[in-house]
């Protein structure tokens, strides 16, 4: 009865997760088992043929030879995603430890202008970069004006523009988990660290970070995930000169055709970031003591 | 038994007990001298001097509101007076943070730190001022036993009750041989056994340590039985400094005399003396045949209070209490005298 009661509960949660989440993973996970149509789409029969091209090359006879084509792109992701993680961890720590240490009304106005970028189109907002960074853009009126070049300087269609628009787009989702972690961090645990001789470097070390870290743990994720499979910075930005997942996956759905392929790189991403995330799970349960 | 041993200061502190010129010995551990301290338009201390000597248990009394925290707070570094000087040693340490002081507060809510152990949070201050790791060990063991907590090194101060957080509060607070310990209302989340038990443990504590305890509190009754000497505030002053004996005996005006146990006030024409009024304590008072009395009234409460009773009596010089032994019969309405030993009249300034 009770059991009926909670499932019944539940359901409206369960139902979302399922639809949303859930089914598309399923279906991508089943495409990239399958054949590619020549038409797009996908077709019987079943077949890894898709995992196998993310390393080996086949050439027209058949015969397979190594490739490191696709890691190449995937590594590239990676270190890419790593570093917009690491670059709004650096921004997003102290900001968020202003705006705690600010007054409650100050927070609120605080708050809301960080999580205004949300409320404009990602795409808009990254094309505007585009128009920032571009030869003839703002950035580069700017250096002219001061005198710190004659010529524009190339700012567009690099690695860097892209890890630019990355932490940009992303910043907001490591700022808000930190300072929900930071703002019920009991004031007087920090005096009480001052207390005990403890000085500004080591009051953050052995008080604050540790126990921000579930927010920290938290931003990291919802960071690092959508960085990694992100298209639009990759392409506005860097020009899609240089592939990435998000750009490859979507590239293989349009004018690749190649639907198992793209399906079996989006489940190859998608399972490392949950494994990531159930580790992350484990470890973050226990507030756990955290030197020897 | 274990005792807090007199180990060297912690490092952060210790060129301040080095320093040229510092402990002459007429001078008192800690000469607070006219210090005022205001958020911006609120005058939280105005003019406070105060000493605090080695050895001793002060107290900090008045009601909310009246400064105390401000007060302590200043004196472990968290705050800086907007006027005066606070001496440690004979040095001027107000500027000074409090990592540069060597004085520990146990904090209200004890402020534990949750992602430590017990022996963690016990062990951090030692750690912070540069000791090595097995003096800590040991150390910690050491100011487990203190308090009585020797088994509990490895828990969690969430899976401690609040008597034994308490405890570990202590121990963290003193494990780095403090000059002076300051205890902010430190009781006043612990049930009435508790409290009692913890106000004996922190008086042994106090004086096995040797070192000076600096309490904050509003309940008198917690002031009276611990303290060396208690400092009655009021509106960011000090309104009396002494013994408890000497501050019940001899209250310097109303309020004092008021917020310390319970007083008839009385005007002194009264009772044909000069000056303002004068403070009566309702124990003092005797209750006797009307017809031979100084003071006559009809009695207007009776409150039966297990050992005592305490009288309400309506006199020409107004409402007087009398506490008396025992339960005797006694009836409201009808007509008693009052009288008192000359000695038990205190002048009031006001
Ligand atoms: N940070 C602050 N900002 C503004 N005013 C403050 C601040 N801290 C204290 N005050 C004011 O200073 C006065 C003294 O406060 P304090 O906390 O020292 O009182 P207290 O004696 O400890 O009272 P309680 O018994 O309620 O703890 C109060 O009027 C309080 O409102
Ligand atoms: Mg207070």
């Amino acid at each position: 009865m009770t059991r009926l009661r909670s499932l019944l509960l539940m359901a409206p949660s369960l139902l979302t997760i399922g639809i949303f989440m859930a089914v598309p993973m399923l279906v991508a996970l089943a495409y990239s088992f399958m054949t590619s149509s020549p038409y797009g789409g996908v077709q019987m029969p079943f077949s890894v043929g898709a995992y196998i091209q993310i390393l080996y090359d086949e050439d027209f006879d058949g015969t397979l030879a190594f490739t490191t084509d696709y890691l190449m792109i995937i590594g590239r992701s990676v270190v890419l995603a790593g570093l917009t993680t690491a670059a709004c961890l650096a921004v997003a720590f102290p900001t968020a430890w202003f705006i705690v240490c600010r007054a409650p009304r100050q927070r609120q106005l605080l708050l809301f202008l960080v999580s205004l970028p949300f409320w404009i189109n990602t795409l808009i907002r990254t094309y505007c970069w585009v128009l920032l960074l571009r030869d003839e853009g703002l950035v580069n009126h700017l250096l002219e004006g001061a005198g710190v070049t004659d010529e524009p300087v190339t700012l567009l269609y690099n690695d860097g523009a892209i890890l630019l628009g990355l932490i940009y787009t992303f910043l907001p989702f490591m700022v808000l988990p930190i300072y929900s972690t930071l703002e019920r961090v009991d004031h007087r645990l920090i005096e009480a660290a001052y207390d005990l001789y403890a000085n500004r470097r080591l009051v953050f070390r052995r008080i604050l970070w540790p126990l921000a870290r579930p927010g920290v743990a938290a931003g990291a994720l919802l960071v690092f995930a959508p960085a990694l499979g992100s298209f639009l910075a990759p392409d506005l930005l860097g020009g899609g000169r240089k592939l990435l997942i998000g750009s490859l996956i979507q590239l293989e759905f349009t004018s690749g055709r190649n639907w198992p392929f793209g399906s079996a790189i989006a489940v190859l991403v998608s399972t490392g970031v949950l494994i990531a995330m159930l580790i992350q799970a484990r470890r973050g349960r226990p507030p756990s003591e955290l030197h020897a | 038994m274990t005792t807090v041993s007199a180990r060297p200061a912690p490092q952060a502190a210790r060129s301040y007990l080095k320093a040229p010129g510092a402990a002459a010995s007429t001078e008192p551990l800690v000469a607070i001298r006219g210090v005022s301290m205001s958020f911006g338009p609120v005058k939280a201390l105005i003019d406070i001097n105060l000493d605090i000597e080695n050895h001793e248990f002060l107290t900090l009394l008045g009601p909310s509101g009246c400064g105390k925290t401000t007060l302590l707070r200043l004196l472990g570094g968290f705050e800086h007076p907007t006027a005066g000087e606070i001496r440690l040693n004979g040095q001027d340490v107000a500027p000074l943070p409090p990592q540069q002081r060597p004085i520990n507060t146990v904090f209200q809510n004890y402020a534990l730190f949750p992602h430590m152990t017990v022996a963690g949070n016990v062990g951090f201050g030692l750690e912070m001022s540069g000791w090595r790791k097995p003096d800590i060990a040991g150390r910690v063991e050491q100011m487990l036993a203190m308090v009585r907590l020797a088994d509990y090194g490895n828990r969690r101060p969430d899976q401690l009750s609040g008597g034994q957080q308490q405890r570990v509060a202590l121990a963290r607070a003193l494990a780095p041989s403090p000059q002076l310990l300051l205890l902010d209302e430190p009781l006043s989340a612990l049930d009435q056994k508790l409290r009692k038990e913890m106000q004996i443990e922190l008086k042994r504590l106090q004086k096995e340590s040797g070192i000076s305890f600096v309490l904050v509190t509003h309940d008198q009754e917690e002031a009276l039985t611990m303290s060396d000497r208690i400092a009655v505030m009021s509106a960011g002053r000090i309104l009396q400094l002494g013994a408890p004996a000497e501050i019940y005996d001899r209250p310097v005006n109303r309020f004092v005399a008021g917020f310390i146990g319970e007083a008839n006030i009385l005007p002194a024409a009264a009772l044909g003396r000069s000056g303002g009024s004068v403070a009566v304590r309702p124990e003092r008072v005797s209750v006797v045949e009307p017809g031979a009395a100084r003071h006559r009234g009809t009695v207007a409460s009776i409150q039966y209070l297990g050992s005592d009773t305490l009288l309400e009596v309506d006199t020409p010089a107004g409402m007087q209490r009398a506490r008396v032994r025992g339960s005797a019969g006694y009836e409201v309405g009808g007509t008693v005298g009052l009288d008192w030993p000359g000695d038990a009249e205190v002048e009031l300034q006001d």
